[in-house]
């Protein structure tokens, strides 16, 4: 059975400002900073990005030293399947994270998990 | 005087009279007209600008500046592990070269590692500013999907990029791979149905525990080729139902 799908428009801010140029303008103001901030960052020496062991692993690695290594691939797995199943879990149509607390609080418990390991993996 | 002032503006106006001409056949011929006019009349939402909607655009920044400075480091890496001395491979020669050597290559390197991490950073805030706004719910579950895609491809990208270093780093990024992989056949019950699994596995993205050449080739081409490849398309196909479907509510 397909869900109806929601009609939009894809322009739907009928009462919004024009992308042209009021919006292209500022746009573009984003991604000058942005590219500013990293050449600034990028010319701060010889300074390399993050030391090892790297933020963005030393997740898996705490898992990996904490419980096991199995563990860490389940995790990883469980994970990446959540996050595929989640439109199709969380079929109510309030988008307020308080009136969705199941899934924040699995959110926030994956993330307090992670913060968790990480630590363990540093 | 006056009639040299007069040549030139002359000048400057046939110069403007082609441009527009040549604009206006391009136009004529590709059909842009339609998608011009439709994109001058497009409205935005107000949160449009809020930070934390702009946050897939910062990851879009950050990956073009990937795109770019990995094209400059990609024509001078050279993804070997032949030594040429005594521990030094290949590789690590060549991003040597590429940091002491090469004009601006220091530079470059380091905005190629600096965007990586503003492009993780990014990607994880996008999907859960994603999920707090409940911006995965329908219509836009395909969406979501390709962004979960493009999350574990960034992963890679990661992943990959630090293999490709061949110093102490890669060695152990390519060792919690090989540790993640081999996880699958020590899952307690189930994992001897798996064996085959991990080992197809290791031996397709490692070939070896320790950083070798099989690896090297292996991420370079997953990291230079496939990825981007990959990415490009899957990009365009989110940017296409970000289109149809405009940008999500604010809270």
């Amino acid at each position: 059975m397909i869900d109806e799908v929601e009609e939009t428009s894809g322009n739907e801010a009928e009462d919004g400002r024009p992308f042209l140029p009021n919006h292209l303008v500022e746009e573009l103001g984003v991604v000058f900073l942005v590219t500013g901030v990293i050449l600034v960052l990028a010319s701060l020496g010889r300074v390399e990005a993050l030391r090892m062991p790297h933020i963005f692993f030393a997740g898996t690695l705490g898992m990996m030293r904490g419980v096991a290594p199995w563990f860490a691939t389940i995790v990883l797995m469980v994970l990446v399947i959540f996050l595929v199943a989640l439109p199709f879990l969380d079929k109510s149509e309030e988008p307020h994270p308080l009136k969705r607390k199941l899934f924040v609080l699995i959110i926030l418990a994956v993330i307090a998990m992670w913060i968790a390991f990480t630590i363990m993996g540093f | 005087m006056a009639e040299e002032r007069s040549r030139v503006s002359g000048l400057i106006f046939r110069m403007g009279s082609i441009f527009t001409r040549s604009r206006d056949w391009i136009i004529s011929r590709s059909g842009l007209e339609e998608m011009i006019k439709e994109t001058e009349e497009k409205k935005v939402p107000k949160h449009a600008l809020n930070p934390m909607f702009c946050l897939g655009g910062v990851t879009l920044v950050a990956l073009i500046l990937l795109g770019l400075t990995g094209l400059f480091l990609d024509s001078y890496y050279e993804p070997s592990d032949v030594e040429e001395m005594t521990d030094v491979s290949r590789a690590k020669l060549s991003i040597q070269r590429i940091v002491n050597e090469v004009p601006f290559g220091f530079y470059v390197k380091s905005v190629h590692s600096w965007a990586a991490n503003v492009m993780v950073i990014t990607i994880l805030l996008h999907t859960l500013r994603v999920f707090a706004t409940g911006s995965y719910k329908n219509p836009r579950e395909l969406t979501w999907l390709i962004g979960v895609l493009l999350l574990v491809f960034t992963f890679t990208f990661l992943t990959t990029g630090y293999v490709l270093l061949d110093d102490a780093r890669s060695q152990s990024v390519v060792t919690t791979f090989s540790d993640l992989i081999y996880g699958i056949r020590d899952l307690p019950v189930i994992g001897g149905a798996f064996e085959w699994l991990s080992a197809w596995a290791n031996d397709l993205f490692i070939g070896s525990p320790i950083t070798g050449e099989g690896v090297l080739v292996r991420a370079h081409w997953i990291h230079t080729t496939a990825l981007p490849l990959v990415t490009l398309v899957i990009l365009l196909g989110h940017f296409y139902l970000i289109r149809k479907h405009g940008i999500s509510g604010p809270l």
